[in-house]
């Protein structure tokens, strides 16, 4: 129980997938400067993080390990991804039409979001038990929506700055970024 | 645009990297040192160039509804492909890129590619933007990596990823001056950061001397 | 409108099958290669641990509870060579441990140790490898005294490197610990209880309860921190020396409250040390300790107590 509790901080403040692992900076960059769809944007993630794990694991140990096919694990895993985000699509867009419209483009993106690939992957390469898969994969997007929100703050102050002018936009996003991974590198002792 | 033109774009004004910040992910954590810039660099070329080609080429039968998971089947083949080369033959790189080998698949400057470029023209066309994007791409990543390695060790050096050996190693900044912040996540970011930063200050004034110039 | 959703599907399974049909082909050629590579990285070791022996393949780990294993190869007619991964003080350890078919550790490599230097470090030292190497698989083995950590995790490495193999030819090691059993105390040089070394900073006797023939003194005794560390608030090292005064004999003699350094002053705090005390008698002028090399300090702030304790 200590140990799943230990990999759950670890996944979300210690080893946080953005400042850390640099995964996720698509919608880390791009997403809009509000913290109502950061947070919305982070449940989706969540969501597709989750289930596409579960898929992918039960792929991998049911199908591809058991009939040494390993080596199509990355083109299998790529095209569940991609069909479980289309799902959460049409999910979103009959249960919510106003989330669906807030998050615009960057839903289908979720696909080609390197978290969701790195943690189907990693749970392979870590070689979780099926407790193990689901913990982390809670705990990562739990991480990314945090990191999201916190910098969807910031930005939503920072537009009212005076930045400047080749800085604007990405670049200062880049340094706020970099004060982040600082502090959350504070973290680094904390189990 | 004329062929030269387009192929030039890509290295400073449209650079995947630092002007269209286009495949993060990879870039930032694995810019360490100037092997994984290289390695990474001509996995991505490879794999960019292959997969444009055969995009282009299979192009007029691609129904056009399907036409993102053709485009991922065929990248996510070419990555593992490259992934298992990578593997048996320069193991040390393998074990230094590691797991971001088969996020290239997610890498957005492929699939952008793919559906901006290869899907609409020829194959040699293709070919020529997929060097070209490829090479813009490599050029920004070994940029930020040497800063980042200078910067944190004082060293550069490149190893031949084949055989292991050292083909040069040059000390520049003297041990007790290094800052090892670049070699974390926070040094990535900010040395990021600054480059974007310069190449848009450069860009602005480019462009404000093309104004005046009118 | 069903025609098309025909035609997406064989084109996209045409696709994937011609996919899988190109990453086949090339698995079969790399996935050799990649063998090869990982027992070519492992056999500078392996050639350490088993000269004499050049033929090695790997061995599928199964049983391994700890999950310390990483990896294990057989090293023909010889035995068999785990790779082990622990968690150290503050970074893992890889060494690799060689077991010969007899039911000995044959070797012993760290391959990576990020440790303190001078103190985790010292399980590179030929003191911890004699410690280990000749060992059956049915010893216990005893961790460094002063670097516990670091030696205690690589030998409960060691050990679930001895289970699986005692597992796989059937050995019963009579289910013992899988942690490193305490070190053996190493003395030092005798103190005389009334010598000059105890003379100054006499021991203060807090209390003193007698019941019949046997007295209990709790003594408090300045050590290490107060002597000698000079750290703010710093207190002496308490004691309880039970003492029969009818035989004037010391009964037994015990640390109550420790306040030197963890993991150095309380060394002191061993069954052997206190043994020594046992049956001193009072009245000799002439006993004496050993000290414990390493917590000598301390170990004279003991003695101190007991001569607070028996008075002049």
């Amino acid at each position: 129980m200590a140990e799943l509790f230990t990999l759950f901080i670890t996944a979300v403040l210690i080893n946080n997938i953005v400042l850390t692992r640099f995964l996720g900076l698509c919608p880390f960059m791009g997403v809009s400067r509000k913290t109502s769809s950061a947070l919305g944007m982070g449940g989706a993630v969540t969501f597709v993080i989750f289930g596409a794990s579960m898929f992918t694991y039960a792929l991998y140990h049911l199908v591809l390990n058991k009939y040494g096919l390993q080596y199509m694990d990355l083109i299998t895993f790529i095209l569940v991804i991609a069909s479980f985000v289309q799902f959460t699509e049409m999910i979103i867009k009959k249960y919510s039409p106003a989330l669906y419209k807030s998050l615009g483009v960057f839903l289908p993106l979720i696909t080609t979001n390197c978290a969701v690939l790195y943690v189907a992957l990693d749970n392979i390469k870590q070689g979780f038990d099926l407790i193990e898969t689901i913990v982390y994969s809670l705990a990562v997007p739990i991480g990314f929506t945090l990191v999201l929100y916190l910098f969807s703050a910031i930005r939503e102050r920072l537009d009212l700055s005076d930045v400047p002018a080749p800085f604007k936009g990405n670049a200062i996003a880049m340094v706020v970024a970099a004060i982040m991974a600082l502090a959350f590198g504070g973290l680094a002792g904390l189990v | 645009m004329n062929k030269l033109d387009n192929f030039k774009a890509g290295f400073i004004k449209e650079n995947p990297v630092f002007a269209l910040y286009l495949g993060l992910c990879s870039v930032l954590a694995i810019s360490t040192t100037l092997n994984n810039a290289v390695g990474m660099g001509v996995a991505v070329i490879i794999v960019l160039t292959v997969s444009n080609v055969i995009i282009s080429a299979i192009r007029k039968v691609t129904p056009s509804e399907i036409r993102i998971p053709v485009y991922i089947v065929v990248i996510a083949t070419l990555v593992k492909i490259v992934e298992m080369l990578i593997q048996a033959y320069a193991t040390d790189l393998y074990g230094t890129l590691g797991i971001f080998i088969p996020l290239i698949v997610v890498n957005c400057i492929i699939l952008g590619r793919a559906e901006a470029f290869a899907s609409k023209n020829n194959m040699l066309d293709s070919l020529i933007d997929g060097i070209g994007m490829g090479l813009g791409y490599t050029f920004g990543l070994i940029i930020l990596s040497a800063t980042r390695q200078i910067l944190a060790t004082g060293i550069l050096n490149f190893s031949n990823p084949f055989t292991s050996e050292m083909m040069f190693e040059v000390r520049l900044i003297p041990a007790d001056y290094v800052i090892s912040l670049f070699s974390t996540p926070a040094g990535a970011f900010l040395t990021f950061a600054m480059i974007a930063g310069a190449l848009e200050a450069y860009k602005s004034k480019a462009s404000k001397k093309v104004k005046e110039v009118k | 409108m069903f025609k098309k959703a025909l035609h997406f599907t064989v084109f996209l399974a045409l696709l994937s099958g011609l996919a899988g049909g190109a990453l086949a082909y090339v698995n079969s050629i790399t996935a050799p290669i990649i063998n090869e590579n990982a027992i070519a990285a492992e056999k500078v070791n392996l050639v350490k641990l088993f000269p004499g022996t050049s033929e090695f393949a790997p061995l599928e780990i199964t049983n391994d509870e700890t999950g310390f294993i990483q990896s294990a190869y057989t090293a023909k007619d010889a035995g068999i060579a785990y790779k082990v991964q622990v968690m150290g003080y503050a970074n893992p350890i890889v060494f690799m441990v060689g077991i010969s078919n007899d039911g000995k550790i044959v070797g012993l490599e760290i391959l990576d140790l990020r440790d303190t230097a001078g103190i985790g470090t010292r399980v590179e030292d030929p003191e911890f490898k004699d410690n280990v190497v000749g060992k059956t698989t049915t010893d216990p083995l005893a961790a460094l005294s002063g670097a516990t950590v670091t030696s205690g995790a690589v030998i409960r490495g060691i050990n679930a490197a001895k289970a699986h193999f005692n597992d796989s030819k059937g050995i019963d090691d009579g289910g013992g610990s899988d942690d490193p059993v305490t070190p053996p105390l190493v003395f030092g040089d005798p103190v005389g209880i009334f010598s000059n070394a105890t003379a100054s900073a006499p021991a203060e006797i807090l209390e003193e309860t007698t019941d019949g023939d046997v007295t209990t003194y709790l003594v408090a005794s300045k050590g290490y921190a107060v002597l000698e560390g000079g750290y703010e608030g710093a207190k002496p090292n308490v004691f309880k020396i039970v003492i029969n005064t009818a035989e004037k004999k010391v009964v037994s003699m015990e640390l109550v409250e420790f306040n030197d350094t963890t993991g150095l002053g309380d060394k002191i705090d061993h069954e052997d040390f206190w043994a020594q005390f046992e049956g001193l008698a009072t009245d000799d002028d002439s006993i004496e300790i050993d000290v414990v090399s390493g917590a000598t300090v301390t170990a004279i702030s003991a003695a101190r107590a007991l001569r607070g304790a028996i008075g002049e």
